[in-house]
């Protein structure tokens, strides 16, 4: 047993991983506790803190993360324990405006460059009126990266859905997926 | 300096002879030779090595910035300092919201964008890669990399310098750059050295020795104000900038005495800098350093260059920072803002925003629908529209 864990532990170190991975088989899951999806396709799911996080062929290639409830005055990323003044916060009070610009600073602050937002608009998130804009950028190795926010305030906390991949593949690749699985969002 | 002192210096410079091993600190080595490249069987092949794999990250990096006018621009500044090198030396401009230039042994220097905003002219910005060239011409890297390795510290000193490309997906090339530069915190010779150096070579230039010392105490400012050395790379491979300031003052003095050509350069700094400055602003700001923002936005207002712009993001910083009465401010600096004729319009929709937030109705409707009106294809019209919608 403590082998299986010795090579377990010594997996996740060589593919980088923290938390282990679950399979999300095709069907309906639950979200966090306020809202189910429905995928057509099998993801790989891990989840840290209020984020979790869904991908098909690795999360530095694409990745779906669902943000489950911010509350005011907590920050997307957790920063380095030092950086963590530094990091944007949300507020309950914000405009969606101010929500995308917390969002598009979060992802700046983790090492992507030219982080840039467009087409802010409203958008249903369920059976609640949201927002949606997209996203661009480049990985500090030049990498063009693509991505899509949906997300609403529910009860003063902050909900969002995640998707992004790198430009020329693997964005596209699962995009009508993920439009279907924004798409299902049903309240629980 | 005088002049004719400098003369010498640079002469000695780009001189081939090998006196120049005996000048400066213990175990300084000739200067670098134009067009040399250290031969294969050296340590210092090895190190150049190292350095050219950091420049192949560098190539693609995302933080590239590719206004090709800003590169022509500041490659021509170092090429007017060091004319016979001017071949050798690759230029790397990086979005990185801090102050920082250095070079690597292998020619290859760089420049963050926190560096163009917090100089107010060409002679500054000259000045600092004046520094840089002087540690480049000096061989510094090579120096140091011999008293690391002296002192037993070799492998920390060959990880560090490899470490970068092992980073992982989500570290910022800031961080990478930093620890970079960390790696060549020279010797306290080595930087009173590079500043002599840098210094000749940027009054041999024609630039205002006046200015260098200037760098240093807004530097200085910024640090002071903000009681954080952290965001200092800068200083953490430089020491000591007030004893600079006042070395740089005296070599000033004495350049002022023979008279000089006095470029200041702040036309043209800004020519091709005030296209990038919105850029620079936004970028600044998402530091959430407001204390030290707020040094380099002072600044700029003194300058007095784009002061509708200045009172936006002087509006953004307090809206950002949200300390008890920053609301109050903020409104203030947006209003301000549009008595110039260069505020972004980008302003309306901020002032839009605080007045939807604060109830304030009928200011809310107005300036949305001037946003909408001078921005006819805003991207988040949509948005806008739903607001002015929950407004009626």
């Amino acid at each position: 047993m403590k082998r299986t864990t010795a090579v377990l532990t010594l997996v996740m170190l060589l593919t980088g991983c923290a938390t282990p991975y679950t399979l999300i088989e095709p069907g309906r899951t639950a979200v966090g506790d306020l809202y189910t999806v429905e995928s057509q396709i099998s993801w790989s799911s891990t989840r840290t803190g209020k984020i979790e996080l869904w991908t098909v062929d690795g999360n530095g290639l694409q990745a779906l993360r669902f943000v489950n409830g911010l509350a005011d005055g907590e920050t997307l990323f957790e920063g380095k324990r030092k950086d963590n003044k530094k990091m944007p916060t949300f507020r309950k009070n914000m405009t969606i405006s101010e929500i995308m610009e917390f969002v598009v600073d979060s992802v700046a602050l983790q090492g992507l460059e030219r982080v840039e937002s467009a087409g802010l608009r409203p958008y249903k998130f369920g059976n609640t009126q949201g927002f949606r804009f997209e996203l661009s950028y480049v990985s500090s190795k030049g990498l063009e990266g693509q991505g899509a926010v949906v997300g609403a305030v529910v009860r003063e906390r902050l909900y969002l859905i995640v998707y992004s991949g790198t430009r020329a593949y693997y964005y596209p690749k699962h995009r009508d997926h993920v439009e279907r699985i924004i798409g299902s969002i049903r309240m629980q | 300096m005088s002049l004719a002192r400098t003369g010498v210096l640079v002469a000695l410079l780009l001189s081939t002879t090998a006196c120049a091993a005996q000048r400066g600190s213990p175990g300084a080595l000739p200067d670098i030779q134009p067009g040399r490249r250290p031969d294969l069987e050296t340590e210092e092949a090895g190190l150049w090595m190292q350095t050219d794999r950091l420049e192949a990250d560098l190539k693609t990096s995302g933080a590239l910035v590719a206004d090709s006018a800003l590169n022509a621009y500041v490659r021509n500044i170092v090429c007017r300092l060091a004319e016979a090198y001017c071949a050798d030396i690759r230029i790397y401009i990086l979005r990185v919201p801090y102050f920082n230039a250095s070079m690597m042994p292998n020619g290859v220097m760089q420049v963050w964008t926190g560096l163009i905003l917090r100089v107010d002219n060409e002679a500054q910005l000259a000045y600092v890669l004046g520094h840089e060239l002087g540690h480049y011409l000096r061989r510094h890297s090579i120096q140091r990399w011999r008293d690391v390795r002296a002192k037993s510290a070799f492998l920390e000193f060959s990880g560090l310098l490899t470490a970068p490309t092992g980073f992982g997906p989500l570290a910022s090339l800031g961080a990478q750059l930093a620890l970079v530069g960390s790696i060549f915190a020279f010797s306290r010779d080595n930087e009173r050295e590079a500043d002599e150096l840098g210094f000749g070579l940027a009054v041999k230039a024609g630039y205002d020795p006046r200015e260098a010392s200037k760098v240093w105490e807004a530097l200085v400012e910024e640090r002071d104000a903000t009681k954080d050395s952290a965001p200092f790379i800068f200083f953490a491979t430089h020491p000591a900038p007030e004893e600079r300031i006042e070395n740089l003052k005296a070599f000033a003095k004495k350049s002022a005495l023979d008279g000089g050509h006095a470029i200041i350069g702040r036309e043209q700094f800004l020519a091709q800098t005030r296209p990038l400055r919105t850029m620079l602003l936004r970028d600044e700001l998402r530091r959430r350093e407001f204390t030290g923002s707020q040094v380099v936005l002072d600044r700029l207002f003194e300058a007095g260059t784009g002061l509708g712009e200045l009172y936006f993001f002087q509006g953004e910083l307090y809206r950002l920072r949200d300390n008890e009465g920053d609301r109050e401010k903020t409104t203030a600096a947006y209003q301000k803002a549009l008595e110039y004729g260069d505020a972004p319009v980008e302003t309306h929709r901020a002032l839009g925003l605080l007045f939807f937030k604060t109830g304030e109705k009928e200011k809310a409707r107005l300036a949305f629908e001037r946003y909408l009106q001078q921005r006819v294809n805003a991207e988040d019209r949509e948005m806008i529209e739903a607001y002015l919608r929950q407004l009626e």
